[in-house]
């Protein structure tokens, strides 16, 4: 009887844990960045990333906390993710410039984005992102930012629509 | 093949027609309550596969529900094709493509697509025009909008047997409209009374209507886009797409006197050319502007004991031109990102400005008509930062839904 009880519980135990499992992995399009689409062109730098500063996050759609994730790059080519942050509106309209180049520690009084250390979110509250992005010299182009971030016990992803294009070294930019 | 499915449309309108008359013989005045199903058959209507081409909220002029029964019939517009084609004095059918029926003080109408017409509409494969007409104690119905076939395209595909499976109808997006009858229009004083069968106040619960081309209005110029800077740092360039959509307003009046029309509704057309209007920098603010050419329609309907007529002013087709005015007025735009110099962002609009006087009209019909481009993606506007500087949206950040965009030094 006692070993019917512990097969029972064990058994009931794991249907929770696949079960919250399943529920946590489900991952979805949210509204946490809401754009019609555009792109942008903004000259290399020989040193190091440029700021990429169009984006807002707003959490309106969720109920309970919202954790971001990570930031990634979908259909890049020559750029790569060196950080990102998010910042208070007001700092972000000011301080972000798009385009130019991130000094050291620029931002680092600002929560940054990274897997081992998520930002957390209030519901309803808007910040805005700076991603750092760093082009080959030969340029280099991202179809999409994405952010993922996980709320009311599911897992998301929201994309940028502005396409981004970083020119090579010495080379302006061109339609 | 245009030409076959139209003529398809005009049979469902054809076989439609036959079977209204007897709707008018069946129902006079308010003496039986009317149901959707019985509309429906009195019409030769097959509602069951339950697409709604709109929802209306038909209402008094208090906001409170009408307190009669409202049949209002959905008739599409010929092609644009052949209304591009129509010659003045032309004559051309409406086609019967659904109804709604609204019963006693209950102010919400479905108005539910026929089965054949709607598969007719997916063959036409092109925006198809959509006039709500009815009439009331209270005044006429007459709204006028533009259904897009591709949103009906992926979900209204018939089985083997012709049928439309239930997945597939729950998709198109009905369009909510506001109504208040009479409020749009008055019954003409000169309304064609055939008979009077009854002392209550009587309105056809059912008619075949008609459109004739009064007169081609010819090229009138439509706004389309805008776009401003404060500094000669930054310039920006317009551009008009092919494909791109643009919700041009309709006009409607009773007696087609000048400063007689209202606004009732808007249609969507599509442009056939790209067109880039040359870069501007230094401060302004400039409105860019098309052509559309505008027709002024009579449409007439018939019922069983009356017939009515209406005109509407209404555009005919995209005709192209690159006009603009300048304001040294800045518009406001105070969410702003900075610029580093030498980039450029461009973005294409998916909802622009909608100028209420977008269309210049008030010459002919006392009033200008709206217009708005961006439906989809009708439009594009390009800064490019010569020197460092801010860009500025209206309602939100460039990079989300700014609407109208301003480059700041």
């Amino acid at each position: 009887m006692t070993r019917l009880r512990t097969v029972i519980l064990t058994l009931t135990v794991l249907v929770a844990a696949l079960s919250a499992c399943s529920s946590s992995s489900s991952t979805g399009p949210s509204a946490l960045i809401d754009e019609s689409p555009g792109s942008l062109c903004v000259p290399n730098s020989q040193n190091g990333p440029v700021q990429y500063g169009l984006t807002t996050l707003n959490t309106a759609q969720f109920s309970e906390e919202t954790t971001i994730d990570a930031v990634e790059l979908v259909n890049a080519d020559g750029i790569t993710v060196a950080g990102a942050w998010v910042l208070p509106l007001d700092v972000w309209e000011n301080d972000v410039v798009t385009g130019a180049e991130i000094a050291v520690g620029e931002f680092d009084e600002y929560p940054k984005i990274s897997t081992t250390t998520p930002v957390r979110m209030e519901p309803n509250t808007m910040l805005g992102l700076v991603v750092a992005l760093d082009a080959d010299d030969a340029g280099g182009a991202v179809e999409h930012i994405r952010v993922q971030h996980h709320s009311d016990g599911r897992s998301f992803h929201a994309d940028s629509s502005n396409r981004i294009t970083v020119a090579a070294i010495g080379e302006a930019c061109i339609d | 093949m245009k030409n076959q499915l139209t003529q398809r449309l005009v049979g469902i309108s054809l076989s439609a027609a036959l079977t209204t008359v007897a709707l008018g013989t069946v129902l006079p005045a308010s003496a039986v309550e009317l149901t959707e199903d019985a509309v429906a058959d009195e019409l030769g209507l097959n509602l069951e596969h339950g697409l709604v081409l709109a929802q209306v909220n038909l209402t008094e002029s208090d906001g409170s529900a009408l307190k009669e029964e409202v049949v209002i019939q959905a008739f599409a517009w010929p092609s644009t094709e052949l209304l591009e084609a129509q010659q003045e004095g032309e004559t051309l059918p409406l086609t019967l493509v659904g109804v709604g029926v609204s019963n006693s003080g209950d102010s919400s109408v479905d108005i539910k697509l026929d089965e054949d017409a709607a598969r007719s509409l997916v063959k036409v494969g092109e925006p198809v025009d959509i006039s709500l007409l009815g009439q009331t104690t209270e005044g006429d119905i007459n709204y006028g909008f533009t259904v897009n076939t591709e949103e009906i395209q992926p979900q209204v595909q018939t089985t083997a047997r012709g049928a439309f499976t239930t997945s597939q109808r729950s998709e198109l997006e009905p369009r909510e409209i506001d109504l208040v009858p009479g409020e749009a229009s008055q019954l003409p004083e000169d309304s064609q009374e055939v008979a009077q069968p009854t002392q209550e106040p009587y309105r056809e619960k059912s008619a075949k209507c008609y459109l004739t081309l009064k007169q081609n209005l010819g090229k009138k110029l439509v706004a389309v886009g805008s776009g401003a800077q404060n500094t000669k740092n930054i310039k920006h360039t317009f551009t008009y797409k092919k494909g791109g959509v643009t919700t041009l307003g309709v006009g409607i009046s009773a007696t087609g006197k000048k400063g007689s029309f209202k606004s009732s509704g808007e249609v969507s057309r599509k442009s056939d050319s790209t067109t880039t209007w040359p870069a501007k920098s230094g401060s302004v603010s400039r409105e860019y502007k098309t052509y559309y050419t505008y027709g002024r329609y009579a449409y007439t309907c018939h019922g069983m004991f009356k017939s009515w007529s209406q005109e509407e002013i209404r555009p005919i087709s995209y005709a192209g031109g690159a006009q603009y005015s300048d304001s040294s007025k800045i518009p406001t735009a105070t969410k702003c990102v900075n610029h580093v110099k030498g980039s450029k962002f461009t973005k294409d609009t998916s909802k622009a400005t909608t100028w209420s006087n977008g269309a210049s009209l008030k010459s002919v019909i006392g009033i200008d008509l709206s217009s708005q481009a961006g439906y989809t993606e009708a439009v594009s506007i390009k800064f490019e930062f010569t020197g460092a500087g801010k860009l500025c949206g209206s309602n939100d950040y460039p990079g989300g839904k700014p609407n109208r965009l301003v480059g700041k030094g």
